[in-house]
């Protein structure tokens, strides 16, 4: 727990020294009216800065949340951070459909440990059901990609 | 030899219509408009395009592109593909005003202008309690000493920034999130004055609570035939904000007339005036030209009165 | 009154305009379950079809929406530690903590009875007290908002279960990332880098998603084995409701939480969010369980989601009587009825007494609908929970990411609710509780605004606040808020540790 907590104080000190410089460079008090953009953020920067290292006095004992293992110690985990983490780089190129695919896809087969057939077969039920309940059903606008281009005109989803 | 001719002058007869320029557009338009949905842009958008749509015998998609203070949708209309089937609405706020205050990625000269399809009115009122009868009260006590009034930022506020400027007045603006937020200020007695649109006033005004002194618009509001405009009461300023349609620069002339004529002559159907007329808005039917020539003199004019209120990027 | 009421069911007691109800209220209990599709994003979508009804349909499908996401909201909450909604994120707490004791019935159980006792006394009062609640909306200028944000704000105190500078900590960032976007009053951009995404601010769409949907995902797949934790057998349909003690304990929260969030939701810019949070403040504060809130107390869920089913008809009064919208979905539901040619304002009540009479009507026959709708289908969803991990969490991921992606279309949403899913897993890894973070969020934009209004009005006079006295009462408020969390913390015996 306390290497944990020291890390979070150590990263949040970082932070507020990266916001307290960019936050310099806008202005602390407008000549026109009052306090300027820059002030409330500047205040902060210190402000969390003293929280950082009043977190890092007292860290604390106990178990961390969630087991003690490392996490990245773990394939399934490392599976869904990387499926979460890849469906975000990957939508503005391949749309949601593929990507939400191939995600499901790696998390089932690679985390979860099932076979290529069940993983491919829940990967396209999963799809196909979010796609048919937002995009159909709903309305929503699906990021361009690949398939929703396919899809586009049959009129089941809409392009956004 | 003849009978060649003969097969080959009537196929080529036949073939003509084919070969003829097909009827455009020849699939749905897409309209992107940079507010939301319900809001007074958005209204008048799909009024206009729902006349336009039986003009051009195609339907006209309306996307709500919000974000980036408005200025996402020119965004994504200056980029698109110049075939004319992506075209947006626009405003003073998103081409004449927003290039001043953010940094944007597109300029006047990205957009070919389709025309212009209405005319936000504004207005200037005080709560019914206040001391102020008359526009020229409100304005004589504004040189004495500093009057507090709020709007949402331009160009509703330009109208009382242009009165600091031209007559001496000491208007200071407090900028509010909404127009709501910025009436209900003022009936609350905590800013002096409001200047805002029709339809986030009239209920107060109606119901007696606020008093309106001045339209700040060319015309004066239909609601209240009896209020002046500040230009009759002696002012020689106005808020002059219009709407209208554009499309990508590089789009085909022909294409641009079918789609700017269409769009004319639906924004001068009853239905649409009635629309307009809900939120505050009345039809201002400009040609292509016309539109360019006003939202660039705007453009301007704007520039001048943003860098003397201090509201302009450094 | 009465027969305005009467007129009212009149008007509703028609083929259409029930069924219409009926669809407002399960469509909204579906846009509350499924996560990031707001009643916003769901309304505005709406809109151009409600245009081929009459105003009264259509604002009482619109309505329905509105007030039917609070109820669906609660589930994806205790289920999977997901908010369906902002106002849900408080629900997450402890319901999911009850889920995970075996307790999940109990939790849906009470919310959806809370919420129906809540929504009902939130019309009535809207149906009574709409002209002298009006006139509060009114005289609330920006300092009366500063101080009441303040006083929001000092209920972190109450959060501060695992130790002051972890929920201070948590608090200021939570503050600074709500000052991302353009400077309320300047018009500058601040900290956008020049991502276009981020001139409007952080959405809370990725945020709340993000912290609180991502990082359960990635607890869920550190949990061993495919099966999650909280497998319970179920025990017939009255297994799901809640025990005698939880009734007792959970009727003050209740009661406070309707009242408390009709007032609140009142107010421009106050809202469901703020209500759930300070209802599970209070009752933090009230509770002769404090060390339980947390790990699964009834009244961290019975008070809070009251509050925001009254905060929800709260709303109603400045859109009915004064035509102005306390949020976001009030104003698109303003817009909707200017569409149609409806004048909202003090004068609806003489012209269109059926419009404004249908819709009250329309929100007691929803509130009941929703309560018997919801209610029975509690086993179902607790059943949810027996789903294999696998099945579970890869629905949470795409629904998470198609619904980040629909609140503004956005790329870069979907990539901060991926970032957010990883921070969000850090820190409560260590043990830093989240609440702070989004309440001061929220709040800090609307702070630091009405707080430089003020100023900009008095002309820098700090003082001009003792010309307030509304202003005066949050900040003692505020104040004794403050001194209370101290004193709460010497009591003996209470025993506190790990996150809340």
């Amino acid at each position: 727990m306390r290497g944990h907590v020291r890390a979070v104080g150590i990263a949040a000190l970082v932070f507020a020294a990266l916001a307290g410089w960019e936050a310099s460079r806008l202005q602390a008090w407008s000549p026109f009216d009052g306090p300027g953009p820059g002030l409330v953020p500047q205040v902060l920067a210190v402000l969390i800065a003293v929280a950082a290292l009043g977190v890092m006095a007292a860290p604390g004992d106990g178990a961390l949340e969630g087991g003690d293992a490392s996490p990245l110690r773990s394939r399934c985990f490392l599976a869904y951070g990387a499926a979460m983490l890849g469906v975000a780089l990957a939508l503005p190129y391949a749309g949601f459909i593929v990507t939400g695919f191939a995600a499901t896809l790696l998390v089932l087969r690679v985390g979860e440990g099932r076979s290529w057939a069940r993983s491919a077969g829940w990967a396209v039920i999963l799809v196909v059901a979010v796609t048919l309940l937002f995009g159909t059903a709903l309305g929503v606008p699906f990021p361009d990609g690949p398939a929703e281009r396919m899809l586009a005109p049959l009129r089941l989803i809409r392009i956004g | 030899m003849k009978r060649r001719q003969l097969i080959l002058g009537t196929t080529t007869l036949l073939a003509a219509p084919a070969l003829a320029q097909p009827r455009w557009p020849d699939r749905e338009v897409s309209v992107l408009v940079p507010f939301g949905a319900g809001g007074s842009t958005d209204v008048s958008v799909r009024a206009v395009c729902a006349e336009a749509e039986k003009i051009l015998g195609v339907p006209m998609q309306i996307v709500n592109r919000t974000g980036g203070q408005g200025t996402s949708a020119p965004t994504q209309v200056a980029q698109a593909r110049p075939d004319g089937h992506t075209i947006g609405s626009a405003a003073m706020s998103g081409l004449a005003i927003a290039p001043h205050m953010f940094e944007v990625s597109y300029n006047l000269d990205s957009f070919s202008y389709l025309s212009g399809t209405a005319r936000f009115l504004y207005g200037i009122a005080v709560r019914a309690e206040s001391p102020y009868g008359s526009v020229q009260d409100l304005i004589n006590a504004a040189k004495a000493r500093r009057i507090t009034f709020s709007a949402t930022g331009p160009p509703n506020n330009l109208g009382l920034f242009e009165l600091n400027r031209k007559a001496g007045t000491r208007f200071g603006f407090v900028p509010f999130q909404s127009g709501a937020e910025a009436v209900t200020a003022a009936i609350g007695g905590h800013v002096d004055a409001t200047s805002q649109t029709p339809p986030e006033m009239i209920p107060a005004i109606q119901s007696g609570r606020l008093r309106l002194l001045a339209s700040a618009s060319p015309t004066r509001w239909k609601e209240f035939p009896d209020v002046p405009t500040l230009r009759e009461a002696g002012y020689d300023v106005m808020i002059e904000s219009l709407l209208g349609f554009v499309a990508p620069k590089g789009v085909p002339a022909e294409r641009l007339a079918v789609l700017g004529d269409a769009i004319q002559r639906a924004a001068a159907t009853p239905a649409v005036e009635e629309a307009l007329g809900r939120f505050g808005m009345v039809p201002a039917i400009l040609s292509a030209t016309e539109f360019e020539g006003a939202i660039r003199s705007g453009f301007t004019s704007y520039g001048d009165q943003l860098r003397e209120a201090g509201l302009a990027r450094r | 009154m009465i027969d305005g009421l009467m007129q009212g069911f009149a008007v509703l007691l028609t083929f259409q305009n029930l069924s219409l109800c009926l669809l407002g209220a399960v469509l909204g209990t579906l846009v509350g379950v499924l996560p990031g599709l707001g009643p916003a994003t769901t309304i505005a979508l709406l809109l151009p079809i409600s245009l081929k009804l009459d105003p009264t349909g259509a604002i009482i499908l619109l309505a329905g929406i509105y007030y039917g996401v609070a109820y669906g909201g609660t589930i994806t909450s205790v289920l999977m530690r997901i908010p369906g909604e902002a106002s849900s994120v408080v629900t997450c707490i402890d319901g999911y903590a009850m889920a995970k004791n075996g307790r999940a019935g109990a939790a849906l159980g009470i919310a959806a009875i809370g919420s129906f006792i809540a929504g009902t006394v939130g019309v009535l009062g809207v149906m009574l007290l709409s002209p002298p609640l009006a006139e509060i909306v009114i005289a609330f200028g920006p300092w009366e908002y500063a101080a009441l944000m303040l006083a929001g704000l000092s209920m972190i105190a109450f959060f501060a279960a695992s130790g002051v500078a972890r929920a201070a900590l948590m608090a200021l960032i939570g503050l600074f990332l709500g000052s991302v976007g353009l400077d309320p009053m300047a018009g500058t951009p601040r900290f956008t880098f020049g991502v276009p995404a981020l001139v409007d601010g952080i959405n809370i769409a990725p945020l709340a998603l993000g912290l609180f949907g991502l990082s359960e995902l990635l607890f869920l797949a550190l949990s061993g084995d495919g099966k999650p934790e909280i497998l319970r057998a179920p025990s017939g349909m009255l297994g799901f409701m809640p025990n005698r003690q939880e009734w007792k304990r959970s009727a003050g929260p209740i009661a406070r939480g309707s009242v408390l969030g009709f007032l609140v939701g009142l107010l421009p810019g106050g809202g469901a969010v703020l209500a759930s949070f300070l209802s599970y403040a209070v009752e933090k504060r009230l509770t002769k369980y404090p060390h339980e809130f947390g790990k699964g107390a009834i009244e961290g869920v019975a008070g809070p989601e009251s509050a925001n089913n009254s905060g929800t008809a709260g709303a109603f009064i400045p859109l009915l009587t004064l035509g102005i919208p306390s949020n976001a979905v009030t104003a698109l539901l303003l817009g909707a009825l200017l569409v149609h040619g409806v004048q909202p304002g003090p004068m609806i009540l003489e012209r269109q007494p059926e419009l404004y009479w249908g819709v009250i009507a329309s929100m007691y026959l929803g509130n009941f609908i929703l309560v018997v709708l919801n209610l029975p289908f509690v086993g179902l969803f607790v059943r949810a929970l027996e789903v294999p991990r696998r099945f579970m969490a890869t629905s949470i991921l795409l629904i998470c990411v198609i619904g980040t992606w629909s609140t503004g279309l956005n790329h870069f949403d979907v990539l901060l609710a991926a970032i957010f899913g990883i921070v969000g897993f850090l820190l409560r890894r260590a043990g830093f509780d989240l609440g702070p973070l989004i309440l001061a969020y929220v709040l800090g934009p609307t702070l630091e605004r009405s707080l430089r209004q003020a100023l900009l009005i008095s002309d820098g006079d700090l003082m001009d606040v003792v010309n307030h006295p509304i202003a005066l009462g949050f900040l003692i408020v505020a104040a004794l808020v403050l001194l209370s969390a101290v004193t709460m913390r010497k009591r003996p015996a209470v025993v506190q540790d790990g996150g809340s």
